[in-house]
């Protein structure tokens, strides 16, 4: 049973502190004696992926992205007419972004409310990729980007922008380029874990048994073919000059993810023309 | 780079000195980048211009109406001022969250303009071939039929058959043979590609 709340008082009290705070901070090490990640993973080296595109029938564009454990599927419909007046731009066509965690996607079962985390994310990934897409082509038009994420195995916002720009592709949107992403866990000044798991991500309760004051996770979604840097995201502790690398690791990262990217896509127009010539 | 060979956005396509941009690139820096995957296909001029480089898309492409452009619309709703339209389909490839439209009574016809009554020339339901005036305002697309080729090519009469043309204003039905007035569009094959139950209708008016 719970107590009927009264709306005029705020029932939690005035400071409060997570209860895991008094406990013995946990400090795991995310590197074994051998150098190694906890799944065999060397810290320079990336989870295999898989992509595909054009997996929902109904929609305009798709794309379906798998990092081992880390699943997202998105969608694009239009361009359409925009629903809102109020965001209206004569010149200019609006994108609308929005990322989902499935209920079922991470060991806790989520909420069917977006939290404010899930708007964050939609947001970072509205920045990554409008500047990718040649709004001005599209006057008065919306293009809608759904992400949901099936799975979360840490590395999602990097899934979710590569899923969305090879669904836009797929689409047949015009884009200046298409977009890679990858992050990075910074722990200590010389380890930078690329491609890290959920229980590799950066957070408070999460920290390398080490004393460098460099902890934290840096996101960078890429412009491949045209080397510009669309969106970088970046949390926790670092001093400028391990930023400055992380980002450049990344981009390294992201830029590998092209090849990718290009090989599915390429695939994809020739099944369809091959479809096409047989149809004939 | 071959004839006929896949780009996706972002390839680079050659200098901008070399090739003329098409559809599906853009400028940038000098040089002409792919914006859309699809095939590259190069056209050369033959006045002596650069050669054309455009790719052609292989997906199936959702156009957007543009200033100038043909559109084919669905009268939903009629007053003295204007007629409201939903845009159903642009260049061939159809819509399924349909673009507003409007057609004022000036942009009717290109004669007699302030004679121009809204509920003689459409009504609702009537398909009707129209041009993109202006991209209008945030609601809608303005449009008009201030054209020959321009205006009703499908109506229904009361007992749902489609009306044959009589003149350029006027439009019967077979059946009941009720006359109805209509700003009726001279019918342009190759603007337009007619559903099936229309096509007696058109059979008919070339042998009127």
């Amino acid at each position: 049973m719970t107590m009927p709340t009264d709306s005029r008082r705020l029932p939690a009290p005035d400071i409060s502190y997570n209860a895991k705070l008094f406990t013995e901070i946990e400090k795991l090490s995310l590197l074994d004696d051998e150098e190694k990640r906890a799944d065999g993973r060397y810290v320079t080296q990336p989870r295999d992926v898989f992509l595909q595109c054009g997996v929902i029938t109904q929609a305009k564009g798709s794309a379906y992205f798998e990092m081992n454990k880390t699943k997202v599927i998105c969608s694009v419909y239009g361009p359409k007419d925009i629903e809102m007046r109020e965001e209206f731009q004569i010149n200019k066509g609006k994108l609308k972004c929005e990322l989902k965690y499935a209920p079922y996607s991470s060991p806790k079962h989520g909420d069917h409310i977006p939290g404010a985390s899930d708007v964050e994310k939609s947001d970072i990934l509205l920045e990554a990729i409008s500047s990718g897409v040649c709004l001005q082509r599209y006057p008065k038009s919306q293009i809608d980007v759904y992400v949901i994420v099936l799975e979360d195995d840490g590395s999602v916002m990097p899934a979710a922008i590569t899923a969305a720009s090879v669904a836009l592709v797929d689409a047949g949107i015009e884009m200046y380029d298409v977009i890679t992403a990858s992050s990075i866990r910074i722990a200590g000044q010389d380890t930078f874990i690329i491609d890290p798991t959920s229980s590799e991500e950066f957070s408070p309760l999460n920290l390398e048994k080490s004393n460098d004051l460099n902890q934290g996770m840096v996101m960078v979604a890429l412009l491949p073919s045209i080397n510009q840097v669309s969106s970088v995201v970046s949390s926790g502790h670092l001093e400028c000059n391990v930023l400055q690398e992380a980002i450049r690791s990344c981009r390294y990262s992201a830029q590998n993810l092209h090849s990718i990217v290009r090989k599915c896509l390429v695939n994809s127009l020739k099944k369809i023309l091959k479809q096409r010539n047989t149809a004939k | 780079m071959e004839e006929n060979s896949i780009c996706i956005p972002g390839e680079r396509l050659g200098s901008s000195e070399q090739y003329q941009p098409g559809k599906g690139t853009y400028v940038r820096h000098g040089f002409v980048f792919a914006s859309i995957a699809g095939s590259i296909k190069k056209e050369s001029d033959k006045s002596g211009n650069l050669p054309l480089i455009h790719v052609q898309s292989i997906h199936t492409k959702q156009h957007i109406p543009q200033i100038g452009g043909i559109v084919i619309c669905k009268m939903t709703q009629l007053t003295s001022a204007f007629a409201k339209c939903k845009i159903i389909s642009v260049q061939g490839s159809n819509h399924t969250a349909a673009f507003r439209g409007i057609i004022r009574k000036e942009d009717v016809r290109a004669t007699n303009r302030d004679k121009v009554e809204i509920y003689k020339s459409f009504r609702p339901g009537d398909i009707v071939v129209a041009r993109v005036l202006s991209l209008g305002d945030a609601l809608c697309y303005l449009l008009s039929t201030a054209e020959n080729e321009l205006g009703v090519v499908v109506a229904l009469s009361e007992n749902g058959t489609a009306m044959i043309p009589l003149a350029h204003d006027q439009m019967q039905c077979p059946i009941t043979l009720l006359k109805q007035f209509r700003k009726v569009a001279r019918p342009q094959s190759k603007h337009i590609s007619f559903p099936e139950n229309s096509k007696s209708a058109l059979t008919n008016e070339s042998t009127v």
